[in-house]
């Protein structure tokens, strides 16, 4: 009984360190183990990410309460955590432009929405015109990556033969 | 006192106090003592919790969890999250908001502030209003060269800082309140904030 004891504590005290581990080389394990694998996540995931989510470059603040919306308008329901880890999890296992259009569409119907904003704030505020201009610029640019995006997207399907490049 | 300077340094200083902390009893109870709250907050008006609820309740089921939501959970009030390329909050003495603080004598108390960083939209509010003050102060003073030069320091402060990435705080701020209060609030604040940066324009304009 005593040896079972032991051995049941022996347990709960190495659970409790895994999981409540402060040591930093520990923690970026965990990270890392929660982190998508990239083969489950289109190619331009990465790129996406830092232009969506930067908003010098995307002319836009796009919140966790954005990416909930959009996750929730295309059936994914995904949780609220890191904006990144968000996106990601919206894009993991699309594989095909059908998957990853509605997504691109509700981004974009966000990123119109701010546009239509910013064009009223320069009419009432014809001072911060260059302002609200150069983000319009921002968005638009966006636009335009994610529709070359879409564009160019490849399917890759599972059952694909090897591409040969030697033929 | 020049009344339009008082008015707008007031104002600065009172958005500045919404936007960097939680109300308290004290505050609510101001702007519920207020007779022209529903001025600045129309929605305030059909919002039956601020009718009916005693401020306790008020605050804390209502307004509270919406500040924490919006200003801490969900949105990033730091300018250098929204102007840097790689969205970090730049929290040392490299920040450029710095370089204005400085040569005003203002200085943020990180602690007593609960910032990490001296470009949070409530300091740089603030700043704003010690801005006009001081020009309110040198026009007292029959320092008309002082005062301009504040005056143009507001305009530089603005067009360097504060409205180069607040509307970008601000809209989300006012379409992910869940209250009638912090949607008005973000509404009102990017209203006078862009008025005021008009209002600054007109006048240096006619001085030159």
């Amino acid at each position: 009984m005593n040896n079972e004891i032991d051995a049941l504590r022996a347990e709960f005290d190495k659970f409790v360190v895994e999981k409540c581990s402060i040591n930093e080389k520990d923690r970026r394990e965990k990270d890392e183990e929660n982190e998508i694998p990239k083969d489950e996540l289109p190619l331009f995931s990465d790129e996406l990410a830092r232009r969506l989510l930067t908003p010098q470059i995307a002319g836009a603040n796009i919140s966790r309460i954005d990416l909930k919306m959009i996750s929730d308008e295309t059936g994914d329901n995904v949780a609220v955590s890191n904006r990144n880890r968000m996106l990601k999890a919206i894009l993991r296992h699309k594989r095909n432009r059908e998957e990853i259009e509605p997504i691109f569409k509700s981004i974009d119907s966000r990123l119109n929405g701010r546009i239509l904003l910013y064009r009223e704030i320069i009419e009432a505020y014809p001072k911060s015109t260059n302002i609200f201009l150069n983000y319009i610029n921002k968005i638009e640019n966006l636009q335009s990556f994610m529709q070359t995006t879409l564009i160019n997207f490849a399917e890759i399907d599972s059952d694909s033969p090897p591409i040969s490049f030697d033929s | 006192m020049n009344n339009i300077l008082l008015t707008r340094a007031n104002f600065y200083s009172f958005l500045s106090r919404l936007l960097l902390f939680e109300l308290d009893l004290k505050t609510l109870k101001e702007l519920r003592e207020n007779k022209n709250i529903f001025e600045l907050f129309p929605n305030l008006q059909t919002w039956d919790s601020w009718q009916n609820l005693s401020d306790n309740e008020l605050l804390n089921s209502h307004i509270n969890p919406d500040f924490t939501n919006i200003s801490i959970l969900h949105l990033v009030p730091y300018e250098s999250f929204y102007t840097r390329e790689d969205a970090m909050i730049e929290s040392g003495g490299a920040n450029l908001v710095t370089n204005f603080y400085h040569e005003f004598g203002f200085k943020v108390e990180f602690n007593e502030a609960r910032v990490v960083a001296p470009d949070h939209i409530g300091i740089e509010l603030a700043f704003m209003s010690l801005l006009i003050n001081g020009e309110n102060n040198a026009l007292i003073n029959n320092d008309i060269k002082t005062a301009e030069k504040i005056l143009n320091t507001q305009k530089q402060f603005m067009e360097t800082h504060l409205i180069n990435w607040i509307s970008l705080y601000l809209i989300n701020f006012k379409f992910e309140a869940r209250t009638p209060l912090y949607y008005d609030l973000g509404e009102t604040a990017l209203a006078f904030i862009f008025e005021d940066y008009n209002y600054i324009n007109i006048i240096i304009d006619g001085k030159n």
